[in-house]
């Protein structure tokens, strides 16, 4: 009988995939468990009260997360409100199942649910692209569409942070692909935990040092409800390479994935490279480098029947077709998402005030977990009338 | 060719010869450039003088018999000293700084079982065994169960007795025939091993870090294609050495799976080296480089990688089962292992001092495929000088030598005296 070689007691029932040790199921759930509490600890990811979304498809790697750091959250008295964030895509077969997931976990995890649809937000959905533009480009519609819709699935939420299923794998893969296509500034920013989005939205991958494997793993073995269908629409053939390659490379050395991230963190780009700046779309609000952000081109696109506007020759398409027509339709503008989400919450805040006691009202008003400041700041600028019921109790 | 940066004057250098295609083309490049030419006005030559070494691996990994001999004749056609130095040399004292130096660093790791935080080198200063060079030679690579480990080893090995020599000849520059495939393989490569903390220096086009010699790659922008193409118009012959991977499957090391991976993905995308070999250029060795330099393979620490590995691959369920380990390796059985323990864990314990903090990132994953090894004496030599510099610095405040440093502690006493 082989025996664990962490715990000296138990049989080894496993091999780790991150250091091909052999060892028992507990000592697997504990190293798996603490490398990602160190992960969050080191790098000082949360802090007490904070409103954290998990971004949830369905699949294993956030049906993962949102088990863990739920449960972490409980071990370790993180303090988190936390919240499930997903997006529908629309493309049938694939997320209309997955979604089917997240509403399962949602009931098994006890935490609220938030879904954004590319339909409610661009008016189009997956299938439909795909339908326009075929399968070559379909990808670049999706990512660039998904990164802005969580965001503002995310301002929905009210929360300051979202958290993303990412793992070691996918940061490995994503330093060899930007050393590959040359992408310095994102080779430097890959291997980033902690990026900025848009409102000062925090994104993080509190997976970053965590095996695809051992996800894996620890879902079978934890008998995890997640989805495991890949998309219906294929991913695109370079990164495929690059996914391959990882994949041999793992099989020489497993612990190439995380001596892949050491290196990407090591990594320091020379002073006169230019790196672009970051500024905010003049169509729809979001953070951009350019006037007009990704998606807003890309949709523009789409509503235009001009698919390849968005994809490489954005200036000579312009040129050919002329600026956008007045009424194509655009993405609603983050300010007007802002406000509604304001609102929203002042309607709540307004509701639960009747009902509370004068010292709660305070109380919110100095903070509170309930809602943020701003909401109340903009409720008591921008409506008078509530403002006056506000008071009413003092 | 991007020469037009050095300064012509007195310098000599020394040019790393295999005899494959790219040293070749090199060495004739060389040759053509350094070449007095009659209508110049000065009729200087860039370099003073130019050596020519050939690092024989015939050892290791055979070859046909006269290739030793093709090599030595195109340098001597050119008329240039070549030396040629058997790869085992690097066992002899000779190539030590001091060149005496006759201690080895025996190595001993626990097999099968070891845990990345218990990775506590043990190891041994001795005299040197009175076997053969090339048997040791022989030993430390049968030493290493993987083969990426042992392509890394023989890397170092070279490079280390290149410039033991190149000081030797007292050259300052030490050229390397890089292509910008090999290099654009090697990004790659050394990224996979967790090496991107060097990995600036070992690619770049010229580079001081070993002090006295610069490195220089001066064939960098040069795809390996062009340089047969080169040397097929030329009619320069070059011979073939075989590597370690060779007649191996792609999957046989990290080295020959990512040559595989950057040709093929070359083949499709023609791009692909040139693009690389630009991303990597566009790198800068980190301001955390100081001259701690990693025993085995000479390049630079980074600071704190050993917590880094222990906080993000925990290897211990907890702290007292950690400090409670057997030292000897647990791959015996449960009883077996409490009668050998006495006898094979606790003068380990005692006569051993813990390298593992000397060590870099990537040689410290090596090190996990390895078993007890002795290392040739230039890596005993290393660890007696880094150990020195650690005690330096840590008396370093109470040493008044310069002026500078007096007059901080001038400082500091009016500092005290104000208050």
């Amino acid at each position: 009988m082989k025996i664990c070689v962490l715990c000296n007691k138990n049989k080894a029932i496993l091999k780790r995939p991150k250091t091909s040790q052999q060892i028992c199921k507990e000592c697997f759930y504990y190293v798996f468990e603490t490398e990602i509490h160190h992960t969050i600890v080191d790098n000082k990811l949360f802090k007490p009260g904070d409103r954290i979304a998990i971004a949830a498809s369905g699949g294993k790697d956030s049906t993962v997360l949102a088990y863990v750091i739920k449960l972490l959250n409980n071990r370790y008295n993180y303090g988190l409100n936390l919240f499930l964030l997903s997006v529908d895509e629309g493309i049938t077969g694939y997320r209309d199942d997955s979604l089917e997931t997240v509403k399962r976990n949602q009931q098994q995890y006890d935490l609220p649910l938030e879904i954004v649809s590319y339909r409610q937000l661009y008016g189009w959905s997956m299938d439909e692209i795909v339908k326009e533009v075929g399968l070559k480009n379909n990808c670049t519609f999706c990512g660039v569409f998904r990164r802005q819709a969580l965001d503002r699935g995310a301002m929905l939420l009210n929360v300051d942070h979202i958290i993303t299923g990412h793992n070691a794998d996918d940061i490995a893969e994503t330093v060899l692909m930007n050393i590959l296509r040359g992408d310095i500034a994102r080779l430097q920013r890959c291997t980033e935990i902690v990026t900025t989005g848009d409102e000062r939205i925090k994104r993080s991958k509190p997976f970053k040092y965590t095996y695809e494997k051992e996800i894996v793993m620890y879902a079978y073995f934890k008998k995890l409800d997640y989805f495991s269908t890949e998309c219906v629409y294929s991913p695109n053939a370079y990164r495929g390479y690059a996914r391959t390659f990882l994949k041999d490379l793992e099989s020489i050395r497993p612990s190439t994935i995380i001596d892949i991230i050491h290196s990407g963190e090591a990594f320091q780009i020379k002073q006169d490279v230019k790196l672009p700046t970051q500024g905010t779309c003049k169509r729809c609000g979001y953070m951009s480098s350019n006037e007009l952000c990704k998606a807003c081109i890309l949709l523009e696109g789409l509503n235009r029947g001009l698919p390849k506007l968005g994809i490489g020759k954005t200036n000579r398409m312009r040129k050919i077709h002329g600026d956008m027509p007045d009424n194509t339709s655009t993405i609603q503008h983050l300010d007007t998402l802002k406000n509604e989400a304001n609102n929203n919450k002042c309607k709540d805040l307004l509701k639960w005030s009747t009902k509370t006691t004068p010292t709660a009202v305070t109380q919110e008003m100095h903070g509170g977990r309930y809602a943020s400041r701003s909401a109340i700041n903009v409720l008591l600028q921008t409506d008078s009338e509530i403002c006056s019921m506000w008071y009413q109790p003092y | 060719m991007e020469k037009a940066s050095l300064k012509p004057g007195a310098e000599k250098v020394l040019v790393a010869l295999s005899g494959g295609s790219s040293s070749r083309a090199m060495l004739q490049l060389l040759y053509e450039y350094n070449r007095e030419e009659p209508h110049k006005k000065s009729k200087k030559q860039v370099f003073k003088s130019v050596e020519v070494c050939f690092i024989d691996e015939s050892t290791i990994v055979g070859g046909e018999k006269d290739t030793v001999e093709n090599v030595l004749q195109m340098a001597q056609k050119l008329n240039y000293n070549i030396m040629r130095i058997p790869l085992e040399d690097i066992f002899s004292p000779d190539y030590t700084t001091s060149g005496i130096y006759d201690n080895v660093i025996k190595i001993s790791t626990d097999g099968v079982h070891r845990k990345p935080s218990q990775e506590l080198f043990h190891s041994i200063q001795q005299q040197s065994e009175n076997t053969s060079n090339r048997d040791k030679l022989k030993a430390l690579l049968d030493g290493a169960s993987k083969t990426t480990v042992k392509e890394d080893f023989y890397c170092f090995l070279k490079l280390s007795l290149l410039l033991q020599y190149a000081q030797r000849k007292d050259c300052t520059r030490l050229f390397l025939g890089d292509s910008s495939t090999r290099l654009a393989i090697k990004t790659i490569s050394l990224t996979s091993k967790g090496r991107g903390f060097s990995l600036p220096l070992e690619i770049a086009g010229e580079t001081q870090w070993f002090g006295d010699t610069k490195i220089m790659r001066p064939m960098k922008d040069m795809l390996s294609k062009e340089i047969g193409l080169y040397n097929q118009f030329l009619h320069l012959d070059s011979v073939f050495i075989p590597s370690l991977t060779t007649m191996l499957p792609p999957k046989a090391s990290i080295e020959r799976l990512t040559e595989d991976f950057i040709v093929g993905l070359e083949r499709d995308y023609p791009s692909t080296v040139s693009t690389v070999a630009r991303t990597a250029a566009k790198l800068k060795p980190s301001e955390l480089m100081q001259d701690e330099k990693c025993i085995i393979c000479l390049m630079p620490r980074q600071p704190n990688t050993k917590s880094w590995q222990d906080r993000f691959t925990v290897a211990n369920t907890n702290s007292a089962a950690y400090t409670s380990m057997p030292t000897c390796s647990s791959s015996f059985s449960d009883g077996c292992c409490n009668v050998t323990s006495s006898e094979c864990s606790k003068p380990v314990k005692r006569a051993n001092t813990d390298i593992s903090d000397l060590l870099c990132y990537g040689c410290r994953v090596n090190m996990r495929d390895v078993g007890d090894v002795t290392f040739p004496p230039y890596v005993a030599e290393k660890v007696n000088e880094q150990r020195q510099e650690e005690l330096r610095r840590q008396i370093e405040v109470f040493l008044l030598s310069d002026d500078e440093e007096e007059q901080g502690e001038i400082g500091k006493e009016v500092h005290i005296q104000k208050r």
